[in-house]
């Protein structure tokens, strides 16, 4: 019997229309339940799937290079790679490949063979240089671990020390202490999406990425060379004159741009950073000074070149106490002849015709017992007490460099002072930056007049007569003209001497200014004429034989400075 | 369901799937574009530090004690400045 089509379409389309209904129902649930995931909580499950796909990588900044005048590298970074394995992840297949892995590290590997798969984690290789892990991480199975350490080097090691410090994680010291915040940089924030399928990983770009800031690079005034050469001097005759510490400053006295700073010995017995004398150690100067005794004499009218002083007795008597010439000359001198002698009793007649004040305020305006401002960390100013603390005495030893302390480069600056014509300048280490490729110069220093250039010129003429006939003959430099003074000092809180020679080349027109100290050297070398002005004509040689235009000058323009027979420069 | 019905209900589906392809692609080109500057991020700084280590190298070949000591072995010595001279333009 056959069923009636009318009632069979009905029941079909029924049936559709419940199957319509239900698949609607269903899917309206479904929409609410979206709705509630990408609506109502979407904030929450937009969190979770950052948090499970996400992942934040520190982008580490580069520290700043720091470079001498000419470019040569004197701090740099270095990215070492270190090789681990952890062994119970390797599965027992995939143990030769990392042995095979492990011995291609070659001299790096620090692990021995054959390996021994028990423990935990494995170091294989560790500082191993980039270039070599690059290649290496090609063929790096993916059992092994790679990490990278990025540290501080030094290619010239302890030679620019004093002057560049060190920095590591935990302390910096010197310049990379000082420059710090120029030095550093800023890491940055990367964010990577990951997959769990393929393995790759890319930058999120809706993140918010931060790129790493890399710090400036340091052009410094110190030239290398003479760095080197300076540090070599210095470590030699300390050590052969078994002083407790020696320091050598050389400075441009046109522009006070400190162009060595050496310092020995460079660490501590416990393998620290030790003081940079030419900054941190303020000592008795001795007749150094007697060159600033001379200049305040004359630029207050005090004195002439031409007046002559009684050193017929080898000593003077002030309020009792007794200074004695070491060097004595029994006759009478013209102030060329005292201060080329270095004769005390000179001297001291010749601060006798200064008052307090004056003497004190030439001595001021020289920059002693103020800090010299530059960029090395804990600097010591040094002592230039009052005048209202001043002693009966006190005139007379401040004559002769007692009663009175200064830093090495506080010295070179005073020198250099008598070398440009009179103006006081900041020392200057650092004199640009470096950031982009760009070069950003700091402002020149700022300088001060504190003689006139006649005083000048006539100081340096009575240091050129120390080195041409009087005490510093050993300071002589074969080629060029020497002014310059020797010093040997008491010390007035420990026991021994103190050996000096501050000087100048050419004399005529100075274009390089050396100060040489040496702390108590044994005892047939605590004469400055013994131990720091020969040490100072050898660096000043060898300086002028790097450049032979601090002797010569400058080539005009159009002419060439030409070594005779040989080649041009 | 007539078939105006039917068009509209064509053209409308055909718009969904062309908006889904067109987020495929731009999703891909996308990723690509990620993953590229994932690698030349990498090579960049892969770059950076062999530039580090070639510049420290370099500085330690040509660091003047370096210098002095091949000089002297090979018995070289600086010229005294005794032997320069300065010559003046024409």
């Amino acid at each position: 019997m056959m069923a009636d089509p009318v009632t069979s379409m009905d029941r079909i389309s029924a049936r559709i229309g419940f199957f319509v209904g239900v698949t609607g129902v269903l899917l309206l649930l479904s929409a609410a339940k979206l709705a509630g995931i990408q609506i109502r909580h979407h904030e929450e499950y937009a969190a979770r799937a950052d948090e499970q796909q996400t992942i934040q990588v520190r982008v580490e900044a580069q520290r700043g290079e720091i470079l001498d005048r000419n470019g040569f590298l004197l701090a740099g970074n270095l990215t070492r790679a270190c090789f681990s394995v952890y062994w119970p992840n390797v599965p027992p297949e995939e143990a030769a490949g990392v042995e095979a892995f492990a011995a291609g590290l070659g001299e790096y590997l620090t692990a021995s063979l054959p390996l021994c798969p028990t423990g935990c984690n494995q170091v294989l290789a560790a500082a191993v240089p980039w270039e070599y892990a690059a290649e290496a991480m090609d063929s790096m199975p993916r059992y092994v671990d790679c990490s990278f350490v990025t540290s501080r080097v030094y290619p010239m090691d302890s030679l620019a020390a004093p002057v560049v410090g060190t920095h590591s994680e935990n302390a910096s010291q010197g310049l990379e202490y000082q420059m710090e915040d120029i030095l550093e940089g800023t890491d940055g924030l990367s964010y990577y999406q990951a997959s769990a399928w393929s393995g790759y990983s890319a930058v999120d770009n809706e993140a918010d990425n931060t790129p790493p800031v890399n710090g400036r690079d340091l052009l410094l005034t110190i030239d290398s060379r003479y760095q080197e050469i300076a540090q070599r001097e210095l470590q030699a005759a300390v050590e052969y004159s078994g002083s407790s510490w020696g320091a050598a400053v050389l400075v441009d006295p046109a522009t006070g741009d400190i162009l060595a700073m050496a310092s020995y010995p460079v660490y501590n017995e416990d393998g620290t950073l030790a003081r940079n004398h030419c900054v941190q150690s303020a000592t008795e100067p001795g007749s150094v000074f007697k060159a600033i005794t001379l200049a305040a004499a004359l630029e207050g009218g005090y004195a002439t070149m031409a007046d002559s002083f009684d050193c017929t007795s080898s000593f003077v008597e002030i309020y009792g106490h007794r200074i004695n010439d070491s060097h004595p000359v029994n006759s009478m001198l013209d102030l060329t002849g005292v201060i080329a002698h270095s004769s005390n009793v000179g001297t001291v007649a010749l601060a006798q015709r200064i008052p307090d004040e004056a003497f004190h305020s030439v001595c001021e305006a020289f920059g002693f017992g103020q800090e010299t401002r530059i960029e090395f960390p804990s600097e010591q100013r040094g002592l230039l007490r009052d005048p209202s603390l001043w002693s009966g005495l006190s005139r007379a030893n401040l004559a002769i460099g007692q009663e009175v302390s200064a830093t090495p480069l506080q010295l070179a600056m005073a020198y250099s002072a008598i070398a440009n014509g009179g103006l006081l300048l900041r020392p200057r280490l650092v004199c640009a930056t470096l950031e982009d490729g760009v070069f950003r110069e700091l402002a020149d220093s700022p300088s001060r007049r504190v003689i006139s250039p006649e005083t000048a010129s006539a100081v340096r003429d009575a240091l050129t007569s120390v080195v041409e006939w009087g005490t510093g003959g050993s300071a002589a430099v074969p080629g060029v003209t020497v002014a310059g003074k020797t010093g040997t000092a008491e010390r007035l809180n420990e026991d021994g001497y103190l050996s000096a020679f501050a000087g100048m080349v050419p004399a005529g027109e100075p274009r390089l200014v050396a100060v040489v100290v040496f702390d108590q050297p044994d005892r047939e070398y605590r004469w400055g004429s013994a131990l720091a002005a020969p040490v100072f004509g050898r660096i000043v040689s060898a300086v002028i034989s790097t450049s032979p235009e601090i002797a010569l000058g400058e080539p005009f323009p159009g002419g060439s400075l030409v070594a005779r027979g040989g080649d041009s420069r | 369901m007539t078939i105006h019905a039917r068009r509209l209900l064509l053209i409308a589906a055909a718009g969904i799937m062309s908006v889904f392809v067109a987020q495929l692609i731009s999703r891909n080109f996308y990723l690509a574009a990620s993953v590229d500057y994932a690698h030349v991020t990498a090579a960049t700084d892969s770059l950076s530090r062999t530039r580090q280590a070639l510049v420290s190298r370099i500085a330690v070949l040509e660091s003047p004690p370096r210098l002095r000591e091949a000089g002297e072995a090979l018995g070289l010595q600086p010229m005294p400045v005794e032997s320069f001279m300065l010559m003046e333009a024409p």
